[in-house]
């Protein structure tokens, strides 16, 4: 009888090591899984009494309410999806129980908070050509005048919908890119063959170095 | 590829979206005392506009909202976009 559930990323294909999927080098293009990032979608009408400030209350960071924008406190970054819809990013080590505690904090708010951590696969890509392996798959202008550091946007890669955003890591350019768990396979195989070309010979997906 | 402004997200690429057909098309209050005929057409009978036409589109690879735009369907420029609920707020 099972007593404990392994819990697997959908890069299982891929390789399996502890700390989530790599392949690349950080100097041309690294891409890597995040695995188990709590994710929360959060639904409401900012125009509603009490409602933003009640979430800056409970999780410490404004709702973006710009379209395409992002807010970030210490410890959860709010991603503007729609008018009346945000995803909540935990960017700290441990769940923090996102979803549980904006139930608690919004009360008889017409709201809903819905925990999708399992839904979703979080994949970085980072290094001076992250932006060209991204802008292969995807109809958005990736420029940093045109999309900088503090913005997001829902798009396409290849055939799948993706949410993009911009990271400034210690002044290296990286892109987060979250897509639907069912997609990641693709999504990350997809991305593995638009960086052949950046790592040159010898780099088989599975093995890194950064 | 056209490029169709979202009221929200701004010029997007065509393959974010979806076409929803003709615009403003109002659904029956009274369904029950409608002839099947006048059912029928609400249903299923849509102008052809040859010039400008109002539609939706819906950002689905986007912010997944609904909007209308005007499209001349001669040239496939689109005209105007406007937020859903927009122009029957201005009416009433």
């Amino acid at each position: 009888m099972w007593t404990e559930l392994d819990q697997e990323t959908p890069l299982v294909g891929l390789g399996h090591p502890p700390g989530g999927f790599t392949h690349g080098q950080l100097g041309s293009v690294l891409l890597a899984e995040l695995p188990f990032v709590e994710l929360t979608n959060l639904r409401g009408e900012p125009g509603s009494p009490g409602f933003l400030a009640a979430v800056l209350d409970s999780i410490g960071s404004e709702l973006p309410t710009t379209p395409n924008t992002v807010a970030t406190s210490a410890d959860c970054c709010a991603m503007w999806l729609a008018p009346n819809e945000w995803l909540l990013r935990s960017t700290g080590a441990q769940p923090t129980d996102l979803a549980r505690r904006l139930d608690a904090a919004l009360g008889r708010q017409f709201f809903a908070a819905t925990d999708q951590s399992s839904g979703y696969s979080v994949i970085r890509l980072s290094g001076p050509h992250a932006r060209a392996v991204l802008a292969k798959g995807s109809p958005l202008d990736l420029h940093p005048r045109a999309f900088g550091v503090g913005q997001c946007a829902q798009t396409l890669h290849f055939k799948t919908s993706v949410l993009l955003r911009r990271l400034d890591l210690a002044g290296q350019e990286a892109w987060e890119v979250i897509v639907r768990r069912s997609f990641a396979d693709y999504a990350v195989r997809i991305m593995l063959d638009a960086m052949e070309e950046y790592l040159g010979p010898g780099v088989a997906p599975g093995s890194s170095s950064h | 590829m056209l490029v169709i402004r979202c009221p929200w997200c701004g010029e997007r690429a065509e393959t974010e979206f979806n076409y929803g057909g003709e615009a403003d098309i109002v659904r029956p209050t009274d369904a029950e005392h409608l002839s099947d005929r006048e059912w029928g057409d609400y249903v299923f009978m849509r102008k052809n506009t040859l010039g400008l036409h109002r539609e939706q589109w819906v950002h689905s690879h986007g912010c997944r909202r609904w909007f209308v735009a005007e499209r001349d369907t001669r040239t496939y420029q689109f005209k105007s976009y406007e937020k859903l609920g927009a122009h029957a707020m201005e009416k009433s």
